[in-house]
């Protein structure tokens, strides 16, 4: 449905964004992951044509988006970060003005209007100014605004930024909805968040696409290079016999219960079928073997090869 | 037709909000007291004269009106980050800018509505013809439409609706003043500066009652001028 070729953005000198390529199909919800200042809204602004691009291409169907902007912007719907509302309308009339600039007519929009409010959860909202609404509802007035016009691309730009627990859960749930026969591409940096709402992962990292793919492919990239293993005592015998291990690139101790010790191991390379039995070997009673929790920073340490 | 949508947003915004509100009455209480002290005042006077200085002060206040008016347009949407919703809409440059032109002087209308009962004293009591009336009046929306395209055009350069004023007020003072430059230069420059002064040739036939094509041709050309610069100015925010 949309394919990105090479797309990249300079701020003046500053590559903001360099040769990302990816490709998004219908009914897919693409996650694009990356820190603050990986190029995640840059790339989104440009997909919904805010902004131009420095080079590269962005095919919609097959047809370059440059060439008809205008019929790209009505088939696109851009929740930015912060939700762009005129806060003195009420969420139903500012949802109609929407849908009515993005093309359609005032009984088309009205007649949509109904569908929008129940995936988005703002039914008993539709009369309320949206000046006077919470964060969340706000969010949400942002969602149905990038989907009032039925598009069959939604772009949305960190939509659980800022939003209490519940309402984290309430708008995965409203993103899944919004899957139905179109494709959606969003955006975050909590990884945790993102992984549980998407079908695939862009990760980007200054600029450029570090990797991607499913959650659980990326994991196992990552998990192939460190465990979390639990040995019975003799800690310092076996801190000495991790320093002796060619394959065991970094260790930390782990707080552990008395009797035993925790190791959280990075290894080079997966060498857990050798390193494994290797622990037994050495006489040191293995009692468990963990996968690491990771934070993003840690995601990104291992996508990237360390190089943050 | 799209223009219709923003100008209607934006209207609506306006009758909404107390400000717009506040404006038109503060200035149809300025434009009643400069009509009692300056047109009415100083004993008998002749109905034409009497409706010259009603359009003289009417006119000032009508500045005043499209001035502050236009002054939020566009630079508001910059300021509150919602000219997202019009630059991810496929909707041309120009239409917007329209749109937000007719907004400000569907306020200006208003305001001008509401002065209505000053001439039409003149009228029941004295001696004018609906026809000079009406001159001043299409003088009074002319020069309105001319000082707002140039709010919109200021509006539409910054983010700060303050300075978007300091700017319109400066280019509108400046287009005033040209007469004086008039007065003091010679030759060629001193037409140039004549004709281009926004209120002093063009304005003064309409508050007589003399209807010119030249003068309406002149208020049409300048508006023109500064919307399509302004159309200029948000198309390069359109596509950065």
């Amino acid at each position: 449905m949309i394919q990105v070729t090479n797309l990249t953005r300079y701020y003046g000198d500053f590559p903001a964004l360099r040769d990302v390529s990816f490709e998004v199909q219908e009914g897919q919800i693409v996650g694009l992951l990356g820190l603050n200042g990986a190029g995640k809204s840059t790339t989104l602004q440009m997909l919904a044509g805010v902004l131009s691009p420095s080079a590269g291409q962005v095919t919609f169907d097959g047809v370059d988006v440059t060439d008809n902007a205008d019929d790209l912007k009505s088939r696109i719907g851009f929740l930015p970060e912060e939700p762009p509302l005129y806060r003195d309308m009420t969420v139903s009339s500012f949802l109609v003005h929407c849908a009515q600039l993005k093309g359609m007519s005032a009984s088309e929009a009205k007649g949509r209007l109904p569908e929008v409010l129940r995936i988005t959860g703002l039914q008993d909202r539709a009369n309320q100014l949206i000046g006077t609404l919470s964060h969340g509802f706000k969010k949400r007035v942002g969602i149905s605004m990038a989907v009032i016009h039925n598009p069959r691309l939604v772009l949305l730009d960190e939509p659980i930024s800022g939003l209490d627990p519940r309402q984290i859960k309430d708008m995965r749930k409203v993103i899944r909805r919004l899957a139905d026969g179109r494709a959606v591409i969003v955006s975050s940096h909590i990884l945790s968040e993102i992984s549980k709402t998407c079908d695939r992962l862009v990760v980007l990292h200054e600029g450029k696409v570090v990797a991607s793919g499913g959650q659980e492919e990326l994991m196992a990239r990552i998990d192939q290079e460190r465990l979390v293993v639990t040995i019975r005592g003799q800690a310092e015998a076996f801190v000495d016999w991790l320093d002796e291990q060619g394959e065991v690139s970094n260790f930390t101790q782990r707080d552990a219960p008395e009797g035993l010790a925790r190791f959280d191991v990075s290894l080079s390379g997966d060498v857990r079928e050798s390193f494994l039995p290797a622990i037994a070997a050495a006489g040191f009673g293995l009692r468990l073997v963990e996968e690491p929790d990771y934070d993003l920073e840690e995601v990104f340490l291992g996508l990237t090869g360390g190089k943050e | 037709m799209k223009f219709l949508l923003v100008a209607r947003r934006d209207l609506a915004a306006y009758l909404s909000s107390i400000q717009g509100y506040l404006i038109i009455a503060l200035l149809v209480f300025l434009a009643g007291a400069a009509y009692n002290v300056f047109a009415l005042g100083g004993g008998a006077r002749y109905s034409a004269d009497v409706l010259r200085d009603f359009f003289m002060g009417a006119g000032i206040a009508t500045g005043f009106a499209a001035w502050l008016m236009s002054m939020r347009s566009l630079a508001e949407e910059k300021q509150t980050r919602t000219e997202l919703v019009l630059l991810t809409s496929p909707i041309a440059a120009w239409e917007v800018v329209v749109g937000k032109w007719l907004a400000v002087m569907g306020m200006v209308s208003l305001f001008i509505v509401c002065t209505l009962h000053m001439p039409l004293m003149i009228f029941i009591h004295g001696k004018v013809s609906v026809a000079q009336v009406a001159v001043g009046y299409l003088g009074l929306w002319l020069y309105g439409g001319t000082v707002a395209a140039i709010g919109v055009f200021a509006s539409s350069l910054v983010r700060s609706q303050v300075l978007a004023a300091v700017i319109s007020g400066a280019l509108v003072v400046f287009m005033v003043l040209l007469w004086l430059v008039a007065q003091i230069a010679d030759g060629g420059f001193a037409d140039i500066a004549s004709y281009a002064a926004i209120w002093d040739k063009h304005f003064q036939p309409f508050q007589k009652g003399l209807l010119g094509v030249n003068h309406i041709f002149y208020y049409v050309s300048v508006t023109g001028l500064f919307l399509l610069l302004a159309t200029r100015s948000h198309e390069r925010r359109s596509w950065q």
